[in-house]
């Protein structure tokens, strides 16, 4: 997992005000090139999500890059899959993350869903449309996401990178 | 009852113990429930739908039935809520039941409800009065759950009427409606308050 050498340290941190003082940032061609090899597994539980799941190794550059951009640690990462017919949703006692991490593989259309809906006082305030190699950083401290129902209009799976960051 | 099926009224035993005797929790479908249905969906379709996108669903619905202006409508609620309706279904179901809710529903294509068991306050028994004749292939079914795997599916036809009993166990959806065909339906729920 190489970052593209074009994100300077310069760049970063100017990345790194603009996620302060807005909440959310994204990266596009963030990475040089990744070997992801995954080992997918499906997760069910129609109340609460229907997806793939698989341990995602990051590299030692990576997190320090994720350092640089936010000033926190990556807590956990995962690689996520969304084909026809999955989706996430919000539900009762969920756990509400502080910093998540997307990094996306995979072109997406927005009218195909498996885009993440972000919700704050049960008002959609925006979504990450999948762009490949595109990373997002977003302070969730006041706000939930959902995945929406991949649609059977889909010709691409979404593969996204999900990471919490500390607090 | 002049708005429903005589063989219905006629066997409300039957019905009761295929209702209770139902898997994965009671539910009844009932085909060529009311004498005539033509006009209603007519006059449903004259009414305002509103599309709604959430996590769980994304439909179009109209307001609650005992606000409409249209008088075919009016009248056809006025039946549904009639206190001899609803003592027709405290009798096939086998619960006390006093008022109902309905909606208007349009499901185009995409549109789905995910799995959820409709638990509220009140909440008895769910209804769905099909306006739609789809085909398997078109989507749109109500689907019945049963450790979190869907064990049975009930394709909309014309003028069926469904019920099942609400639960923690009646884990249900809409499977996504994956033609041009719509899934045109009344629905809401019996209560007991």
């Amino acid at each position: 997992m190489q970052i593209n050498p074009a994100y300077s340290t310069v760049l970063l941190k100017q990345a790194r005000q603009h996620f302060k003082k807005t909440g959310v940032v994204q990266l596009m061609s963030f990475l040089e090139d990744a070997n992801l090899n995954p080992i997918w597994k499906h997760k069910c539980d129609p109340l609460k999500y229907s997806c793939r799941e698989s341990k995602c190794k990051l590299s030692k550059e990576f997190k320090e890059t994720i350092k640089l951009l936010t000033g926190k640690l990556v807590k956990s990462s995962k690689l996520l899959m969304f084909k026809k017919g999955d989706y996430t949703v919000l539900y009762d006692g969920m756990k509400q993350p502080n910093v998540v991490l997307f990094l996306d593989f995979v072109d997406m259309k927005e009218s195909w869903g498996g885009y993440t809906a972000f919700i704050k006082n049960s008002a959609e305030v925006f979504r990450i449309v999948p762009k490949a190699n595109t990373l997002t950083l977003v302070d969730c401290s006041k706000i939930s996401f959902f995945t929406k129902y991949v649609n059977h209009h889909a010709k691409n799976t979404r593969i996204v990178l999900c990471a919490e960051l500390d607090k | 009852m002049k708005f429903i099926n005589q063989k219905y009224v006629s066997n409300k035993d039957k019905l009761n113990n295929q209702f209770k005797s139902a898997k994965p929790f009671p539910y009844l479908v009932l085909n060529d429930f009311f004498i005539t249905l033509d006009k209603v969906k007519k006059e449903l379709l004259k009414e305002k739908f509103t599309a709604y996108n959430s996590d769980l669903f994304q439909f179009s619905q109209t307001v609650d039935m005992q606000n409409t202006k249209n008088k075919t409508l009016k009248e056809f609620h006025g039946f549904f809520s009639s206190k001899v309706f609803i003592k027709f279904v405290s009798e096939i179901t086998g619960k006390k039941l006093n008022s109902i809710d309905m909606s208007g529903f349009i499901y185009r294509d995409t549109d789905y409800l995910l799995p959820h068991d409709d638990r509220l306050e009140g909440r008895k028994i769910a209804y769905i009065i099909n306006f739609s004749d789809l085909s398997a292939k078109d989507g749109g079914k109500l689907q019945l759950f049963k450790n979190k795997k869907v064990v049975k599916s009930i394709v909309p036809k014309f003028n069926s009427f469904v019920i099942f009993e609400v639960s923690k166990d009646s884990l249900h959806q809409v499977e996504e409606i994956k033609s041009n065909k719509n899934r045109i339906t009344l629905a809401g729920w019996f209560h007991a308050n």
